[in-house]
């Protein structure tokens, strides 16, 4: 019944068409004037755009709270993961729910309230004060810190659903049958739950290291034109230079390290075997 | 025992860090005086009511709503017999469409918006709202393709089959024996889009106006000017509305299954 | 007590609130093969956990050959388990698998070997080395989870419903197996078991557990031929077990006379001693089913069902037929 592919194809055709039409067409031109100098292509304007060390500050900067957010998430990732996990059906149903929860609310109000807590009146330094560690307000807010920070509590959750998940397909028992043949806590997370949830690891790697690469609000609320990562740069660049070459270098080296980190990480899973 | 406290303790101060600065925004929200200070001086709803009369709060609300419903069913439209051909058919270049079709998601949004903006808005004339609409649309899609995939994964093709031998036409076989059974996967999909295109906000920095604007960038903007907790009166407003939605999502559909 | 190679005291068992078992007192003797029997919440695996120090006991003392072990950790106190999920490890090969525990102790690695490949020898399955778990049928992969185990040398070794996930022939292979291991190595084994012929066929001496308490502990001689209680008996096979009430026999649904000398209590019978075709009470025989040397029918008398059996060449009946049935005190199991 289901073989006219015809059919089919007229069925599938829409929904590709729209968004390779109205969607990835306009991105590629824009990715393309990265190539393109007064109408030829070369490649100038990247090297223009890497030897300016403003740019290679915050690409390194980029790339450096990317890797830093996907490591420090995937230790306590790991951690609640496990203890989610030996919880009973009741309690882990509600856990889980709650580490979902903020998933679904704006970005804007989950990064809105560090303002509250890292600023110069904020929750911290008033403590800080009160407890006599400082006499004077400690800059937080504005600082690669304060982006960390809000790029952490933005992406954990997709770290501990990748591994909870990952951690529920663990076979049945042999968890407890290392333990019985001498393993201590430690032998049982590197031997056995490490290089069974390593594809859980990637998956919640990726989606970690490519959202702290492409975010944009958190580091604009955070960080502002302090600390600029790759897109509020590219923000930056369009909107008061008019910069589109800038814009589709950004674009491009976005894209490519998005692909890059997934490639990458994927081998690695494959060669620990 | 030890190792259940040490279990309470990591998933509380987890669960701490990843929800108390909710709990935070919401009280700071009721702050009596006329900056954001937490904790509040003074208990007051007046932040929470004045926030339903910006007057720009109120359009770029309404434009949010817009788009995320209107952008969310268009993209039920394309998505859904998507989903069906490629779960049912054999289609050739079945994985080329796929990857199309969820490539949105991998493209940074501040990317999108510029894009559509100089090659769609300012050369062949189309609106900023358009533009917007059409994003919003490709971004919602590869959610309600995959939504809707693992429904009608659950379900079995001899259905149709025994359908139509029953009697039924394809469509109608389609109309009375699928959509049916894939309501709530549907609804499933429609509140996920819903609530992704709400919240989005890097596709719309570029794609705003003067009076066009999606309701988390009005609040960017607004945040810029005013430090007053109007703001963080909206923002827990919003997060109240996004659980809600899903919340009785859940209640009613099981919502987890299908995501 | 000296003779006891594992002793569990006044052991009381928990998860969270509801309590499995409320106080255990257990001697296991050196190199026997001890069964636990009983029904599926009886809290068999729950000692069995314990022995293992999988789960801490709510109070109560746990010791293997004289050393208190009840607050010592699982990974310390050298009992192997046989998981009834087998539990082998996917990523590694069936040598690496074996080797694990062994690689754990730092031995050298001609050692580990050694070791492994005896191992794997001893079960049979040396040619599969290289093999991944998921490469092996079920009947290997039970027999690797052994290997694993015993090439750990550990003073007790624990067994977890061994046979439940075979077919019969290889119910019986590894039951050769399991028995033939313990007579050469002289390991102290406890498995664990809902199947009575299976504990019947395996071990020295059977546990009989119901709700967390021991029902009868003895060989599996007694425990089949003289069961004490009214569950151990319908445990082990004597499906009709009647109430005496003054001069009657008293079922589920009504009672049948009966001379008897004997006060109060019960009295059991197999199928196989009720003998059908003559005698003072009328059944009708509402099930027949012809099993190879047996016949076995279900009658319904006054008092209710009845079971019986007969060799397959005695005259049979069809259902719907009156016959006379008797139940003869000579054959019958007094229980109290």
């Amino acid at each position: 019944m289901f073989q006219n592919n015809r059919e089919g194809l007229a069925l599938a055709l829409p929904a590709a068409v729209f968004t390779a039409l109205l969607f990835l067409l306009p991105v590629g031109i824009l990715l393309s004037e990265a190539f393109k100098v007064d109408g030829s292509w070369s490649l100038q304007g990247y090297i223009d755009f890497a030897s300016k060390p403003l740019n290679q500050t915050v690409f390194l900067r980029t790339l450096k709270l990317g890797a830093l957010v996907s490591v420090v998430s995937a230790i306590i990732g790991y951690a609640c993961a496990f203890c989610i996990v030996n919880l009973d059906g009741r309690h882990r149903g509600r856990v889980f729910g709650l580490v979902v929860l903020p998933l679904m609310i704006s970005p804007v109000a989950r990064t809105y309230a560090w303002i509250v807590i890292l600023g110069r009146t904020g929750i911290v330094n008033d403590t800080i004060i009160s407890l006599g560690l400082s006499k004077t307000p400690i800059r937080i807010l504005f600082t690669e810190t304060a982006v960390f920070i809000g790029l952490l509590q933005l992406f954990l959750p997709l770290m501990i659903i990748s591994l909870v998940s990952a951690m529920e397909n663990l076979p049945k028992d042999v968890i407890p049958a290392a333990r019985v043949l001498g393993a201590n806590w430690i032998q049982v997370f590197t031997k056995v739950i490490l290089p069974l949830t390593k594809d859980g690891l990637v998956i919640g790697g990726t989606l970690v290291f490519t959202g702290s690469l492409t975010a944009y609000i958190t580091p604009a609320i955070l960080g502002g034109s302090k600390v600029l990562m790759l897109e509020t740069l590219l923000y930056q660049r369009v909107n008061v230079a008019n910069d589109f070459v800038s814009a589709g270098v950004i674009a491009t080296v976005l894209i490519v390290m998005s692909f890059g980190a997934n490639i990458l990480l994927k081998r690695i899973a494959a060669a620990r075997n | 025992m030890n190792t259940r406290l040490a279990s309470r303790l990591i998933i509380g101060t987890t669960l701490l860090f990843l929800i108390g600065p909710f709990v935070i925004i919401i009280l700071a929200g009721l702050s009596a005086g006329d900056f954001m200070t937490f904790p509040p001086n003074g208990i007051s709803l007046k932040w929470y009511l004045k926030v339903f009369t910006v007057e720009s709060f109120r359009e770029s609300f309404a434009l949010s709503m817009f788009l995320a419903i209107f952008g969310t069913i268009t993209a039920l439209i394309l998505g859904i017999p998507a989903a069906y051909a490629i779960s049912r058919y054999d289609i050739p270049y079945a994985e080329t469409i796929k990857t199309i079709v969820a490539a949105p998601i991998i493209v940074p949004g501040i990317i999108v918006g510029l894009a559509l903006l100089r090659y769609l808005v300012v050369p062949l004339n189309f609106t900023v709202t358009l533009a917007l609409f059409m994003a919003h649309t490709a971004l919602v899609l590869p959610y309600a393709v995959r939504v809707v995939s693992s429904s009608l994964g659950n379900l079995r093709s001899d259905m149709e089959e025994a359908a139509v031998l029953l009697g039924c036409s394809r469509i109608g076989a389609f109309m009375r024996v699928i959509l049916p059974n894939i309501q709530s996967g549907v609804l499933a999909a429609f509140i996920l889009g819903f609530v992704t295109s709400f919240n989005q906000v890097p596709v719309s920095l570029f794609l705003s106006g003067p009076g066009v604007r999606t309701l988390p960038i009005d609040m960017l903007s607004y945040m810029e000017i005013t430090y007053d907790p109007s703001v963080a009166a909206l923002s827990a407003l919003l997060a109240f509305l996004s659980v809600a939605i899903v919340f009785v999502a859940e209640k009613f559909l099981g919502f987890s299954r299908y995501v | 007590m000296s003779d006891s190679f594992v002793s569990l005291d006044k052991l009381s068992l928990a998860y969270g609130q509801s309590v499995v078992v409320p106080d255990l007192g257990l001697n296991i003797r050196r190199g026997e093969l001890i069964a636990l029997l009983g029904p599926s919440g009886c809290g068999k695996t729950t000692i069995m956990r314990a022995i293992a120090g999988l789960m801490t006991p709510h109070s109560g003392k746990i010791s293997i050959d004289g050393r208190d072990v009840t607050k010592v950790p699982a990974n310390k106190r050298g009992v192997g388990l046989v998981f009834q999920s087998y539990a082998l490890f996917p990523h590694l090969t069936a040598f690496e698998n074996v080797a694990f525990g062994l690689r754990l102790q730092k031995l050298p690695a001609a050692e580990i070997t050694a070791k492994v490949e005896d191992g794997l020898q001893t079960v049979g399955l040396a040619h599969l080395a290289d093999r991944k778990p998921a490469e092996m049928s079920g009947g290997q992969q039970q027999r690797l989870s052994l290997a694993r185990s015993l090439v750990m040398e550990p003073k007790v070794l624990l067994l977890d419903e061994p046979l439940s996930n075979l077919d019969a022939r290889l119910r019986l292979d590894m039951r050769t197996e399991l028995q033939r291991v313990q007579r050469d190595t002289g390991i102290t084994m406890v498995f664990v078991t809902h199947d009575q012929a299976e504990a019947l066929a395996l071990a020295d001496r059977i546990v009989l557990m119901k709700d967390g308490l021991i029902e009868q502990l003895g060989t599996p001689d007694e425990l089949y031929n003289k069961p004490k209680t009214k569950f151990a008996a319908d445990f082990f096979g004597f499906e009709n077990i009647l109430e005496v009430v003054e001069q009657t026999l008293v079922g589920d649904q009504g009672r049948l006379p009966f001379v008897t000398a004997q006060r109060g209590g019960y009295l059991a019978w197999r199928p196989g001693a009720v003998s059908v075709g003559l005698g003072p009470y009328r059944g009708t025989v509402r099930g027949v089913a012809f099993a190879g040397e047996q016949r076995e029918y279900v009658l319904e008398a006054a008092s209710g069902q009845i079971k019986a059996s007969t060799p397959a060449a005695d005259p049979s009946f069809g259902i719907g037929d009156v016959v006379d049935f008797d139940l003869p005190l000579k054959h019958a199991l007094e229980l109290s």
